[in-house]
């Protein structure tokens, strides 16, 4: 009897051991998320190929675009403006929106998808002693005044991390170690689920060669292109198909509730005081800062419901913040501030880049 | 690591012959693992310790080195303890309710709860009650700290009796490595680390974004908030309670079995005899029975019985939410009670039908942060009116989509499938203690339980942080 309780504790810890070495090794080799074996290489191929390309838009389709900007801006060494935000700035750029030319000469597009604040502090502290950036635009979306709105920041944590102890002040308390974040991820069920996803579509540098979409003069960059692109300011061009399917997008009050990421508390009083952190940082390397505000769906204003209200109510907040820290806005949540109309809407949050060019980004000393 | 790393360095120990030094060092490791989560509270666990075992052994008949009155010995100790924490745990609660009744603005404390202050305080309270009684032994100092502080359940109990604890920390049969207990130990670990990381911690998800997060539920969204609290707690607690008990296996210490199968109860009082088993045998020896239990007529008995559980639910926390739940399940014991003092019946599917959903409201009480979130969640479960616009709009074209009926608390059709498994297993599967009992060691069985391991371990950390989807 004996002899058979020490084989099931054999047997057992071997199935386990050798079954969890196995799905870390997995992890660790596809690594989807890139946070074990970066293939700079690769990556900084696409960034030059980026940056050098005026003719060429490059695809982004496959690739992180969290990856992508913050290499971008490591790498940098161009741009006097800086936008960093979310997708509702992501279309900004010199090419696209010509109102930019107002306030910068050349710009540079740091935002990604669902960008949150943590993002804007990551960006921050890559960005914050570039010598080239002049100017910094911080694109603040309803939930940008407050923390965890977004989880896709914490593959950037180490440098979310940096910020504070560079700053010099308190981060989270809570903060776990990253390393050991690392290690527990190797055994992470959905990191390895999405490792077997990945094995069979490794990228390449070719796959990416073949896929640069030539530009010219005639480019109407309000009607996309075969695949979504990436300038070589950073901005972001939807694909035509995107285009197509959004072009006649009319707001539904059924199934378009506008409560993307709106929800519960205003503002982290903690968040408000973090931006300012941010904004001193920026003011510290003699760099401008200011605030954008792009605009919602004029409908979503029309319903008078409780997440126009909440959207109104941020955007007062940022009018004091701005007051506070005498930062610039630029924009308005409110398409009517604008002059924006239904039509110039991809969906109800995103607007359309004849609208984003509408937003005045002349200064004036008032 | 902790765990393997404990098991052999103290076996080494025991055979190097060194016991005391192997008892020693699980006291040690015990206490570091309780300073893990915060080292400033290693202080009060130890004055609390130290505390219970002087005036303990002063009780004690066998140990007449002090001569103070034993009823004021025991009133002092018992006072001391409830004083700790009631300190640490009520003092906030009172001063929002003083501020509230007398409209004062004291400053509340922000006190952080020392962990597992109150399963180390009731068991020190029975221990002191018993040493009062004369039904303890004269023990050591270093027994007695491994009975208050050895690490499986030291955290969330069972909370444990010294009668059941002493003997074995003593028993020479204890010191060597006893294969069966541990091939035991880890079955009933992987149980349980399974219904805790892959069942209870799916739960948690959509039962906090419907009672935290969500501002309103439609009437299913709140039967799926609730019910997935209910097989949380349950999977939860009762996952810890195995894992308690399969550690504890590992060094040949057997806990008493805390949980059997709860929501398989027929009537309120049956459910206390199934759930937290161990809190609900203090309550009754060290609450109930002192206050007269049903010795002193009707009245007496319900009232016993209303004031016992108004005092567990306080224990569970402090807050109007947690008196409410603990009047309700004392409400519902004295209506049963009455019930049967008039031999009145019901059919078998009924009693569980009302027991079951009585249990799951009570439970919106105790999770509910606010007692508005408590409301919002009952209303919405028993008002027509909160049927989901979609269900609304979908019946007239014949469509539902499950998705969008549970849209406020991240739920699909997978919470369904879930809600579903629980009642299942919950009703219809033996509990962990009956499946030990059964267990054979087998290629199959071994297999499956590395299956269930490994399926937990991965379910650790179930939401990888570092993927990226996209938008």
């Amino acid at each position: 009897m004996k002899k058979s309780y020490k084989k099931f504790i054999l047997l057992y810890f071997i199935i386990v051991f050798i079954a969890l070495f196995c799905i870390a090794g997995v992890n660790f080799f596809i690594d989807p998320g890139k946070i074990y074996n970066i293939k700079t290489t690769v990556l900084d191929k696409y960034i030059t190929a980026m940056l050098n390309s005026s003719s060429y838009g490059v695809v982004q389709d496959g690739w992180n675009e969290r990856d992508v900007k913050v290499a971008l801006a490591k790498k940098i060494d161009k741009g006097e403006c800086a936008i960093i935000g979310s997708s509702h700035a992501m279309q900004f750029g010199l090419y696209t929106t010509p109102a930019l030319k107002d306030l910068c000469q050349n710009t540079m597009n740091f935002s990604v998808s669902g960008g949150a604040l943590e993002d804007i502090v990551i960006f921050t502290q890559l960005l914050k002693d570039n010598k080239n950036i002049k100017k910094v635009i911080l694109d603040i979306d309803p939930w940008t005044l407050k923390f965890n709105m977004d989880t896709r920041w914490k593959k950037n944590k180490m440098i979310y991390d940096n910020f504070f102890k560079h700053a010099k002040i308190e981060g989270d308390k809570n903060a776990d170690n990253y390393v050991w974040h690392l290690v527990k991820n190797l055994i992470n069920l959905e990191y390895f689920i999405e490792s077997l996803k990945q094995i069979k579509k490794q990228r390449t540098f070719s796959a990416f060669e073949n896929q640069k979409i030539k530009l010219n003069d005639q480019n109407d960059y309000s009607v996309g292109f075969k695949y979504p692109v990436t300038l070589s300011d950073g901005s972001h061009i939807y694909s035509k198909t995107y285009f197509d399917k959004q072009k006649n997008y009319t707001f539904n009050k059924n199934t378009d509730k506008a409560n993307y990421k709106i929800l519960g508390k205003l503002y982290h009083k903690e968040a408000i005081s973090l931006l300012s952190e941010v904004v001193n940082e920026f003011r510290y390397s003699g760099k401008q800062v200011f605030f954008l505000l792009t605009p919602y769906h004029p409908d979503v204003f029309a319903q008078d419901s409780k997440e126009a209200k909440y959207i109104q109510k941020i955007e007062l907040k940022v009018k004091e913040l701005s007051k506070r820290n005498d930062v610039k806005i630029l924009g308005s949540f409110n398409p009517n501030v604008i002059g924006c109309s239904n039509s110039e809407f991809l969906d109800y949050m995103h607007a359309k880049i004849e609208c984003l060019n509408k937003i005045n980004f002349k200064i004036t000393n008032e | 690591m902790f765990l393997p790393f404990n098991f052999f360095i103290y076996f080494y120990l025991l055979e190097k012959r060194l016991m005391i030094g192997a008892k020693g060092f699980l006291v040690f490791s015990s206490l570091f693992f309780y300073s893990w989560w915060n080292i400033s509270y290693l202080p009060i666990i130890l004055s609390s310790l130290l505390f219970n075992y002087v005036i303990g052994n002063s009780l004690n008949e066998n140990f007449k080195k002090m001569q103070v009155h034993k009823k004021s010995l025991l009133t002092f100790g018992i006072m001391a303890n409830v004083a700790l924490l009631g300190y640490f745990k009520y003092t906030d609660f009172l001063i929002q309710n003083v501020n509230l009744v007398f409209d004062t603005s004291i400053p509340l404390l922000h006190l952080a709860l020392p962990l597992a202050i109150s399963f180390f305080t009731f068991q020190q309270i029975a221990y002191l009650v018993d040493s009062y009684r004369g039904e303890t032994s004269e023990y050591d100092f270093l027994n007695y700290a491994l009975f208050v502080t050895f690490f499986p359940q030291l955290i969330a109990g069972p909370i444990v009796h010294h009668k059941e604890m002493m003997p074995q920390f003593v028993s020479k049969w204890n010191l060597v490595q006893n294969y069966k207990n541990i091939v035991l130990g880890i079955f009933i670990f992987s149980i349980g680390l399974f219904k805790k990381v892959v069942i209870a911690d799916s739960f948690a998800v959509w039962a906090t974004a419907g009672f935290d997060t969500a501002t309103t539920l439609n009437l299913f969204e709140a039967w799926a908030t609730s019910l997935s609290y209910t097989f949380q707690l349950y999977f939860d607690f009762s996952g810890y309670t195995d894992m308690a008990i399969g550690a504890a296996l590992l060094f040949n210490i057997k806990l008493p079995i805390n949980f059997n199968s709860p929501y398989k109860a027929l009537d309120i009082q049956d459910f206390w005899r199934r759930w937290h088993i161990t809190l609900s045998r203090f309550l009754k020896d060290y609450i109930y029975i002192p206050l007269g239990g049903n010795r002193k007529g009707s009245f007496r008995t319900y009232t016993n019985l209303l004031a016992t559980f108004i005092i567990g639910g306080i224990w569970h926390g402090a807050g109007w939410t947690f008196v409410f739940w603990g009047f309700l399940h004392g409400m519902a014991l004295v209506i049963h009670r009455f019930w049967k003092s008039i031999g009145m019946a019901m059919p078998k599917i009924l009693a569980w039908f009302i027991t079951f959903n009585f249990i799951n409201i009570a439970w919106v009480f105790f999770r509910a942060k606010e007692w508005d979130d408590a409301m919002k969640v009952l209303i919405s479960m028993f008002d027509i009116n909160y049927l989901p616009e979609s269900l609304k709009f979908e019946i007239s074209s014949y469509r539902m989509y499950v998705n969008d009926i549970l849209v406020n608390i991240a739920g699909s059709l997978q919470t369904i499938i879930y809600i579903i498994v629980a009642f299942v297993l919950v009703l219809f599967f033996k509990n962990s203690s009956y499946i030990r009992k059964d267990f054979k060691v087998t290629s199959i069985t071994t297999v499956m339980i590395a299956l269930l391991s490994i399926i937990s371990i991965l379910h650790l950390s179930q939401k990888s942080e570092f993927l990226y989807f996209n938008f």
